[in-house]
């Protein structure tokens, strides 16, 4: 059920260089919200009109967190609010990563701020009993979240674009090096830049994995109604069509959807 | 109490003078759950055709200073869907539904209104020839008085509902058109419909909607609205449904004062989903203020 409220900010601090974590009290969302699903922010303005869509980073009872990277205009103005203040704020929106436990290998692929709807996965995979593989890749040691986030993970897997943290390399090619240690079926959760979307879906596609991943779109109303956050369907048809990243998704199958579309 | 009670024309008549705009209200059900579709005097559904549409590839829509650009291209479920998914809910609702219709040919806006005929539900029609991101149809239709003129008298011999065509104002004079409407027997005119716009992302040097030209919206517009409404309202005599960057009751009543005896709430929807509560709220107290009891007193009372 879908909710909008104004909310009161418990907390809001950075956690890496221009990486910020939102803690809102709101039980009218957080009791309902499940990993994949976002928010949208209203903001009182009327020259930059959208509302904005956050990744939920994870729900507790009557909290909800977020995790967002200062962009523009609109997150600029969010790292400074303030605790105690008011948000307005619409959801859970979207769908939702599925789980299959069945599967012996469940690995959660996040690039840069990616990472915040994986947090809240590895949350839910780890009260189901079973230990989820991480892997964050970011571009530079200053922006890898503060390592608390992934204390509880015994198997995580930083990398840095310049070597500073962790592996030297792609988050995909973290997770290609892995490989060889890893036998049996594979399920994949991931979100971050279409790039790595893109190569995650070509390798799922090779060896034949399960593939979910978050798709990010610019959204003018994150409820289906202005039709503009699509993503085409994966068909040689060519009038297949398209799906909305906020309705039918953020998550999709990798084989479902097109990349670099 | 004030009356808001809107007559629009002979044949429609509304509790308030606030409806939703077509293309930012999905088909009316997407939000039930979120407002009360109660309070609109009426929905307007999105454009459909007779065929389902995909739109336009990626990507569509871009936000620009007080508004946005769209390219969606028509994307709809086609009329046949429609009336198997939707009426049961737009059925029942107590507000009026308008079902706007577009086409690539002028047959296809028949035979899609043709089989809408069979609906009793339904009180009317908005004809979208404005639509400025398709390559057939859309504004091709609404341009050029002599195809307006044609194809508004088609459509009309074709229904005795309430009949509004929506005006683009990428034209020189908004006027013409209208009057060839109100020669041609339609009940009402909308306006206005996007305009013409275009942004450019100056790192990739790319387009920011996927046909260049689009369509701008939202608050930016405005006074293009009001412009358009006031100097048809003067031309014809057929009331004007006013549209174009709404977002508060300030704005509803600028409309109305311009001449447009009812107002369609459009990209609002996007960014205020607490709009047509606001709005109404907004309409009593000013009424209340100006000692005005019924609403329609001010339709054209811009003092000039």
């Amino acid at each position: 059920m879908r909710h909008l409220t104004e909310t009161i900010i418990l907390e809001n601090n950075a956690v890496a260089k221009n990486i910020f974590r939102m803690t809102l009290k709101c039980p009218e969302i957080s009791r309902s919200a499940q990993p994949g699903q976002f928010v949208n922010i209203y903001f009182s303005d009327q020259i930059h009109i959208f509302p904005r869509p956050f990744s939920i980073a994870g729900a507790t009872d009557e909290i909800l967190n977020l995790i967002y990277r200062v962009v523009g205009v609109q997150t600029s103005q969010m790292a400074g609010w303030k605790i105690g203040q008011t948000v307005k704020i619409l959801g859970p929106l979207g769908n939702q990563f599925t789980v299959d436990a069945s599967v012996d290998n469940h690995v959660l692929i996040g690039g840069g701020v990616g990472v915040a709807p994986l947090i809240f996965l590895a949350d839910k995979i780890l009260q189901g009993g079973i230990e989820p593989q991480f892997f964050l890749g970011v571009k530079n040691r200053d922006e890898m979240p503060d390592g608390k986030f992934f204390r509880q993970l015994q198997d995580f897997h930083a990398s840095s674009d310049d070597g500073s943290i962790g592996f030297h390399g792609t988050v995909v090619d973290n997770f290609l090096s892995h490989l060889p240690g890893i036998k049996k079926s594979v399920a994949i959760y991931a979100c971050g830049p279409e790039k790595m979307n893109a190569a995650l879906a070509q390798l799922a596609g090779e060896r034949r994995y399960d593939c979910q991943i978050s798709f990010e779109r610019l959204m003018a109303c994150g409820l289906g109604l202005c039709q503009g956050c699509t993503v085409k369907k994966n068909s040689t048809d060519a009038e297949a069509g398209y799906l909305l990243v906020c309705k039918d998704g953020p998550v999709f199958h990798s084989d479902r959807v097109m990349f670099n579309d | 109490m004030i009356d808001l009670t809107t007559q629009i024309g002979l044949k429609l008549q509304l509790k308030n003078p606030v409806l939703t705009a077509s293309g930012t209200f999905g088909y009316g059900d997407e939000l039930a759950d979120l407002i009360d579709l109660n309070r609109f005097g009426g929905i307007v559904t999105k454009s459909l055709t007779l065929h389902p549409r995909a739109g336009n590839p990626s990507p569509r829509i871009t936000e620009t200073t007080a508004g946005m650009i769209n390219s969606i291209g028509l994307a709809n479920i086609g009329v046949d869907a429609f009336i198997e998914q939707k009426s049961e809910l737009l059925s029942h609702l107590p507000g009026k539904v308008i079902v706007n219709i577009a086409g690539r040919t002028e047959d296809e806006y028949a035979d899609t209104l043709k089989k809408l005929e069979s609906q009793e539900w339904i009180a009317g029609y908005e004809m979208n020839v404005s639509c400025p991101n398709v390559r057939e149809g859309g504004i091709e239709f609404g341009a050029k008085p002599e195809i307006l003129n044609h194809i508004v008298g088609r459509i009309r011999d074709l229904t005795n509902r309430f009949l509004m065509i929506k005006l683009s104002p990428n034209v020189t004079d908004i006027r013409v058109l209208a009057e060839v409407c109100q020669k041609r027997s339609a009940d009402a005119v909308s306006m206005i419909n996007t305009v013409y716009g275009a942004a450019i992302d100056i790192k990739t040097r790319k387009p920011l909607v996927n046909t260049v030209i689009g369509g701008l919206s939202g608050p930016a517009i405005k006074p293009i609205a009001v412009a358009n409404i006031y100097k048809t309202h003067r031309a014809v005599d057929i009331p004007i449904v006013g549209i174009g960057g709404i977002s508060c009751g300030a704005d509803v009543v600028e409309f109305l004062l311009a001449g447009a005896s009812a107002v369609e709430l459009g990209t609002v929807n996007f960014f205020n989903l607490n709009a047509v509560a606001e709005i109404l709220e907004f309409l009593e107290e000013y009424c209340v203020a100006q000692g005005i009891g019924v609403v329609t007193e001010l339709v054209g009372k811009v003092k000039v």
